[in-house]
């Protein structure tokens, strides 16, 4: 067979094997946020720091956790601290006890896979 | 416009790593094999080639410019300064891979510009630059996701990847530019074409990187995926299944053509139909590149 003659056989190969996985793949794991607390939508008491599960280790120093006041306005806050036992969970603590009010969390990270995701989500803070 | 900066970045990227690798491919792998009567012309190529080579290695220089742009607009905290968070991305993961990556990028354009007087050792500086630059692309893609031995796998298989595109679709625009630039190279021989002796020694070459693609291909698809389903389900595996669809497309007409026009290789118009015939598969190979430069920012999951 001519060489040339043998790239159209690998060809037709791809084009049939290429996009077809056999079987599932071994199910990497993708980064996002898996829950946090307070939960997104929450209403309640005023919690005393905002924490959160990643599904997997973002990649060091770039997580940002920033607490939003009704006004948009950033809350002065601890810095993000990530827990010791697990790499996947990071909080930031509260300074005093936030007003009754709509908050907001919003947060950054870059994956392992060096892509950044970013997200946010809104709880209440009820009076009492 | 988010899309469009990750498209356009992401093309140049691709395509300048693919032909800087094609031209160290054709400079060790198919210009020595030649044939008979070509090696008198090979220094001539082969600074032709190093031309090619150091547009292309600048090319990958700039995209990682660019690259680093889009990184950071991305990670931006509107209320931390600017510094901080540059600073912070650069002690990152992906701070580390890019910075190797443009020291790589760098050595590629240092190899070729010297290559380009002549100095042969000079070629391997170049190959060493633009293999490390073509780790780039899975050290801050999707393949570094794994874990384990898994991800030691995955980055193998994406660099292999990277390497064969490069062999195959940049070793085909580096014969294009040869062909085109052989008056300049060898005025002695300009009514020549090159394709009779150059086709033949590239046509090995271009099928072990087919195989690769295959098989690399396959390897990534397998991992990525959640299930079969996933391919018509999630925007990451439609559009997986639109750079598969071009890809064969490129590969089927590109093989039929060749096919058909090698044979005539020595006859009159035979050239100049190859000429035009690879020209258009190169044409959708950089449609391939474009998809690929929004698969690889897109993510495997569902949402």
């Amino acid at each position: 067979m001519r060489p040339l003659g043998f790239i159209s056989l690998l060809a037709a190969l791809a084009f049939t094997a290429m996009p077809l996985p056999a079987a599932e793949g071994p199910s990497l794991v993708h980064f996002q946020l898996s829950r946090s607390a307070p939960e997104a939508d929450a209403s309640g008491p005023a919690p005393s720091e905002v924490r959160l599960w990643f599904s997997q280790e973002p990649q060091d120093g770039t997580t940002s956790i920033r607490l939003l006041d009704p006004s948009g306005e950033p809350v002065h806050t601890g810095g993000v601290v990530e827990d010791p036992e697990d790499g996947k969970i990071h909080s930031i603590a509260l300074h005093g006890s936030l007003a009754p009010g709509a908050y907001t969390v919003a947060w950054r990270a870059i994956g392992q896979d060096g892509h950044v995701v970013r997200g946010d989500f809104a709880f209440s803070v009820t009076a009492g | 416009m988010t899309w469009l900066l990750d498209a356009g970045t992401g093309w140049l990227l691709f395509a300048s790593l693919a032909t800087a690798l094609g031209a160290v491919s054709t400079h060790f792998l198919v210009l020595p094999h030649g044939g008979e009567g070509f090696q008198e012309r090979r220094d001539g190529l082969n600074r032709s080639l190093a031309s090619l080579g150091l547009a292309a290695a600048a090319g990958v220089t700039l995209a990682l410019l660019l690259a680093s742009a889009r990184q950071i607009l991305e990670f931006r905290d509107p209320f931390a300064p600017l510094g901080e968070d540059v600073a912070l991305l650069m002690g990152s993961a992906w701070g580390s891979a890019w910075k190797a990556g443009v020291a790589m990028a760098c050595a590629s354009v240092v190899g070729f510009w010297m290559a380009r007087g002549g100095r042969s050792w000079a070629w391997w500086v170049a190959a060493a630059g633009s293999l490390g630059a073509a780790a780039y692309p899975g050290l801050t893609g999707h393949a570094a996701g794994g874990e384990g031995t898994l991800r030691f796998v995955l980055l193998s298989a994406d660099l292999l990847h990277v390497v064969a595109a490069g062999t195959w679709l940049g070793g085909l625009a580096s014969l294009l530019w040869l062909e085109r630039r052989r008056p300049a190279a060898d005025a002695m021989s300009a009514a020549a074409s090159l394709l009779p002796s150059l086709v033949p020694a590239f046509s090995p070459v271009a099928m072990v990187s087919v195989a690769t693609l295959v098989v690399t291909g396959s390897l990534a698809s397998w991992a990525h995926l959640e299930s079969v389903s996933s391919l018509w389900t999630t925007p990451y595996g439609r559009l997986l299944l639109l750079k598969v669809v071009v890809v064969a497309g490129v590969l089927v007409v590109g093989a039929l053509n060749w096919r058909r026009l090698t044979p005539r290789l020595s006859e009159p118009d035979g050239p100049g139909a190859m000429r035009r015939s690879a020209l258009v598969e190169l044409a959708l190979a950089n449609v391939v590149l474009v998809v690929t430069a929004i698969l690889v920012r897109t993510s495997p999951l569902g949402h």
